[in-house]
């Protein structure tokens, strides 16, 4: 299977995983954002990241259409995580358990930021105190996914480094 | 295209950029309702999220009914449909014969050209709900092939939800009350005489005034919709948490917290 069957497939489970997980426990304030996590584990430790860096915004746009307030908002959002992650990836080695950790907690905290403040300019009616009440069991779930993704893809990912020699 | 080649990630990112700012300037000109082509997709998208919401709705049903009997769970499915239908008649029953003259007449007098009554309930399942976690925006498995209309108001048996913010065949996607700033008549339901309205949404409750600044509202008071504007009269909107006084604006202000738990939605009626 070439990477773009394998980033559909997978960018379909984690849309249908994410409102699986939604309608199976209703009234949890927090369930994780797979899309983003997804996207933003894949970005991190592949080396050719614009094609997941595509497959997020596209996936950030169904979900815009889907259930989101404005179509586009999720979008640019997603955009802009992802370039503040190449960033990140720029300073840091990707191969770091606790880089991930970080980069997991960085990546909700900058999503959920930027979204309220494109939401709020859109003309939003929630106040940023409201939206940090929903951070941290939001960072939690999302710190967990993004681990349990990242350790799964890192073995897989780590072989075909193209900075680097194997005898 | 040389350029674009030599370039690939600065171009990816202006490219999508310049499409996420569209798409995002055409969707709030346009009050969020989308296009045909947004539409058509939702439309796709619900079909294929129908069946994995369906069946955790019913895991988290049967894992949350386990002590219970299947007879039951199925009498509380009808009781809640029925509880339904019977708050929005009790409601409508208290607002007294002279009262409703009342209203009616001003009606008249004011030439006030309402959506009339609104007696069908059209019930569907909540397919899913915004990735944010703090917004209350979600979509539902029924759409125009029932006739709900932009604009449509949405209840459950807790009363008032919020409105349809567009639809498509299969889907429409609803906003809560909470989510966007619009004006609801009210009246206290323990004394129909206070009027008022809620013209605000902020951090998930509802502020407004009432008509008559003197009027005795206290916290824990019950507010229903008036039947004045785009709300039929009778539902539920929530409860007053806080009476405060503007002597700027010589308004009495109340802040409300709505009835209805945004985030355990499963089921949802639409007034068409």
């Amino acid at each position: 299977m070439n990477n773009f069957l394998k980033g559909t497939f997978a960018f379909v489970a984690a849309f249908i995983l994410q409102q699986f997980l939604q309608a199976l426990f209703p009234g949890i304030s927090a369930v994780p954002n797979l899309i983003l996590c997804l996207t933003a584990v894949l970005t991190y430790i592949c080396d050719d990241n614009i094609i997941w860096m595509a497959f997020g915004v596209v996936f950030a746009l169904i979900m815009d259409i889907t259930f989101g307030l404005f179509i586009g908002l999720g979008m640019l959002t997603m955009l802009i995580v992802e370039v503040c992650i190449l960033v990140f990836k720029y300073y840091f080695n990707s191969e770091n358990i606790v880089n991930s950790l970080v980069l997991s907690v960085l990546v909700t905290l900058v999503y959920s930021v930027v979204y309220w403040l494109i939401s709020v300019i859109a003309g939003g009616t929630y106040g940023f105190l409201y939206v940090l009440k929903s951070m941290p069991l939001e960072v939690i779930f999302n710190a967990i996914a993004f681990m349990i993704i990242y350790l799964v893809m890192i073995r897989k990912v780590t072989p075909h480094r193209t900075d680097r020699f194997f005898g | 295209m040389r350029w674009i080649k030599d370039h690939k990630l600065v171009s990816f990112l202006l490219i999508v950029i310049v499409l996420a700012v569209s798409f995002l300037i055409y969707s709030v000109a346009s009050g969020g309702t989308g296009n045909a082509a947004s539409g058509a997709a939702g439309t796709v998208l619900g079909k294929i999220e129908q069946p994995f919401t369906a069946a955790a709705n019913k895991i988290s049903g049967g894992v949350s009914g386990i002590f219970s009997y299947n007879s039951l769970k199925k009498e509380n499915e009808q009781l809640k449909e029925e509880n339904q239908a019977l708050q929005k008649k009790v409601t409508s029953l208290t607002l007294t014969a002279n009262q409703l003259d009342e209203l009616k007449n001003l009606e008249g007098a004011l030439k006030y050209k309402g959506k009339g009554d609104t007696t069908k309930l059209i019930s569907g399942d909540v397919i899913s709900m915004d990735g944010t976690n703090w917004m209350n925006i979600f979509t539902i498995n029924i759409g125009s092939e029932k006739g709900i209309k932009k604009g449509d108001v949405v209840v459950n048996g807790d009363g008032l939800v919020g409105k349809v913010k567009s639809v498509g065949y299969g889907w429409s996607k609803v906003v809560s009350v909470v989510d966007e700033s619009s004006k609801i008549s009210f009246k206290v339901y323990g004394n129909l005489k206070i009027l008022g309205i809620l013209e605000e949404a902020s951090d998930g409750t509802l502020t407004g005034f009432t008509l008559d600044s003197e009027a005795t509202v206290t916290e824990g008071d019950t507010l229903i919709t008036s039947g004045m504007g785009r709300y039929p009269s009778g539902i539920v909107i929530g409860k007053i948490i806080k009476v405060s006084y503007d002597s700027n604006e010589q308004l009495q202000k109340v802040t409300v917290r709505p009835a209805v738990d945004f985030k355990s939605l499963q089921k949802v009626s639409v007034l068409i």
